[in-house]
């Protein structure tokens, strides 16, 4: 059963100028989902409507069933995590001063954290491998630990649906591989659901469940990774003319570009 | 074996150090009441007449130990002025600390952002103009035109899609400067030869302050700084961002605004008693960040101190120090232009240096 889903979803950021018209998706619960697709085609903003940070101008985001618009943020915020692009936070800030704040929504302001808060936010460290590292401040970490410290705030708010707008995009390519290898423990261990948006599409590839590649706000496919990132849909969608190929390490698609075949304007 | 030693006593280390910043932070804390402490003593003791400290202390402890003209110099005039300082200072500073988590830029000041001003022209129009107007809701009527004045300023500021803090610097002067208008045609029309009182509405001072002034701030400033400290926590998620925080579950436009009513409610009520004192909200929130951090847990209480502490420091100086200095005793500046005079060049520091970042 879908945990989360959308159906003739219009999004926009001024009236009448749509950047996604009529998309239907689902997600389902303990998937890795990942949206691919060039610039401008609407990831980004279907990410944020997806996690109620964008109304939309018509149709609905569904959350276990129910209109996500129709949900307090206490609500959603409970079932459902958000992650943007580049998040930033005051300077003196330790990574326990971020993650402790993930526990908002699971608090009452009359009360002092409670034993099970604080056996989250030490799971949320522990699981993220900062345990060591939680009294350092963030701007003192690597761009890895940073993005880490980041999505241990988001676990400590204890989300069934994790979302992440390029996780990955920042880092060096040992970094990306850590928060990828992690990304896909909580999803095992945890039964964490996860949307996100990469650039990477072998890292997509190999890391995902399900591949839906975008074309001008509207989903030009959706399926395993073998089924969507084909030679014809890089061509049609990336406009770059390539080969797949198999990764001989874990079997996952792969594509080698070749060159562009973007008309030339 | 070894790694679990080492692993142990990294988390000895890191515990060390939380408990150790705990420790930091409350000693600020201590060190702002010793400041603002002093400032008190300060202003008890330095006037036209100097009173010594240990009879200002004597005083304080017992009424009657003292002649009663000391008597009369410390409790009628100069302690109800100096509580009337603290709470001014502490309202301006709280403000400004709220308003900057507002807009997430040192810039959040309420004499910046026009709020003051607005306040200003209210309180001057329901005392000077409406000859039956209670004195205690003067606050009140300061409250709605503060927020008047935000609202207006925001909306020039508006372009859209959001506001940046430049266009709602560039919109709080413009505003300023028209509601200051407005409030010195109020003061004119109202008091004839009205000088020194055109004085104390716009640059700012504590010139009439007594115990009347106290009973009107006090219940508002008390109200400010519960509130302000309850939304303590809110602020803290806010400070990550609009998209974070609303992800983490906070109601963002909703806590905008409540923190803008209460930001309103500290300006307005300081504007009532003591007119348009320039950039206390820009300059305390920096100072007591830098010493104390950004978590609002600790900094609206290390604000308030700092802010109560620098107004009575301020306002002693400027009635009595400078103009003995000055070898002019018989008169008395305004304590908004020592604030002016120390604020100012921050502001121009933030914009010009620091590009209205942290």
């Amino acid at each position: 059963m879908s945990i989360l889903s959308a159906e003739h979803l219009d999004l926009g950021y001024r009236r009448g100028l749509l950047v996604v018209r009529d998309l239907a998706l689902d997600v389902a619960g303990g998937e890795i989902v990942t949206l691919v697709g060039p610039n401008g085609s609407g990831k980004s903003t279907i990410l944020r409507a997806l996690g109620r940070l964008l109304r939309p101008q018509g149709g609905a985001v569904y959350l276990n069933g129910e209109a996500i618009h129709r949900l307090s943020t206490r609500h959603v915020a409970r079932q459902l995590a958000i992650l943007p692009q580049n998040p930033t936070a005051p300077e003196d800030l330790t990574v326990r001063d971020l993650v402790v704040r993930g526990r908002y929504v699971r608090q009452a302001w009359w009360r002092a954290s409670s034993a099970h808060d604080r056996g989250v936010i030490d799971w949320a460290l522990a699981s993220t491998g900062l345990h060591d590292l939680s009294d350092r401040r963030l701007n003192a970490l690597s761009g890895g630990e940073r993005q880490r410290a980041w999505i241990a705030l988001a676990l400590a708010q204890e989300p069934r649906i994790l979302l992440l707008d390029e996780p990955t995009t920042f880092l060096d390519i040992s970094h990306q591989l850590d928060v990828m290898a992690l990304l896909q423990r909580l999803n095992a261990e945890n039964g964490l659901s996860i949307v996100m948006v990469l650039h990477d599409l072998n890292q997509a590839a190999r890391f995902s469940h399900r591949l839906i590649a975008l074309h001008h706000g509207a989903v030009y496919a959706s399926g395993t990774p073998g089924e969507v990132l084909t030679e014809e849909m890089m061509r049609e969608v990336f406009q770059v003319e390539g080969v797949v190929g198999r990764d001989s390490h874990t079997g996952t698609p792969t594509f080698t570009p070749i060159q562009s075949v973007r008309p030339s304007p | 074996m070894g790694a679990e030693l080492s692993a142990r006593s990294s988390r000895q280390l890191t515990t060390g150090q939380a408990r150790w910043r705990l420790a930091s932070r409350l000693l600020v804390l201590g060190l702002s009441l010793v400041l603002l402490a002093g400032a008190l003593i300060y202003a008890l003791a330095e006037g036209s007449q100097d009173i010594p400290i240990d009879q200002v202390v004597q005083a304080l402890r017992d009424r009657a130990s003292v002649t009663r003209a000391t008597q009369v110099i410390i409790h009628e005039i100069r302690l109800p002025r100096a509580l009337v300082g603290a709470l001014v200072g502490m309202n301006l500073a709280l403000s400004g600390t709220l308003l900057q988590g507002v807009l997430r830029s040192p810039l959040g000041d309420p004499y910046i952002l026009g709020i003051s001003a607005g306040g200003g022209l209210a309180a001057a129009t329901t005392t000077l103009l409406i000859t039956d107007f209670p004195p205690t809701a003067v606050p009140l009527a300061a409250f709605v035109g503060s927020l008047i004045g935000a609202v207006i300023v925001y909306a020039v500021a508006w372009d859209g899609s959001g506001v940046t803090t430049t266009r709602l610097a560039l919109a709080g002067v413009a505003v300023t400067a028209m509601f200051t208008a407005f409030t010195t045609t109020v003061v004119v029309l109202a008091v004839e030869g009205g000088g020194q009182i055109v004085f104390q509405w716009l640059v700012g001072g504590l010139y009439t302050a007594g115990w009347d002034s106290f009973e009107m701030i006090a219940p508002y400033s008390l109200i400010g700084f519960v509130l302000a400290l309850l939304l303590a926590g809110r602020a803290n998620v806010l400070a990550l961002g609009d998209d974070v925080a609303q992800g983490l579950g906070l109601r963002v436009e909703q806590t905008r605004l409540l923190m803008s009513m209460v930001a309103a409610v500290l300006a307005g009520s300081s504007v009532a008693v003591a007119g348009l004192v320039a950039f206390v909200g820009l300059l305390v929130p920096y100072v007591a960040r830098r010493f104390i951090g950004s978590d609002f847990r600790f900094l609206i209480p290390a604000s308030a101190l700092l802010g109560a502490a620098l107004l009575v420091a301020a306002d002693t100086a400027a009635r009595a120090s400078f103009p003995t200095l000055l070898g002019q005793a018989g008169i008395e500046f305004p304590v908004g232009i020592l604030t002016a005079l120390i604020g100012g060049p921050l502001f121009l520091w933030l914009v010009r240096v620091r590009r209205a970042q942290w």
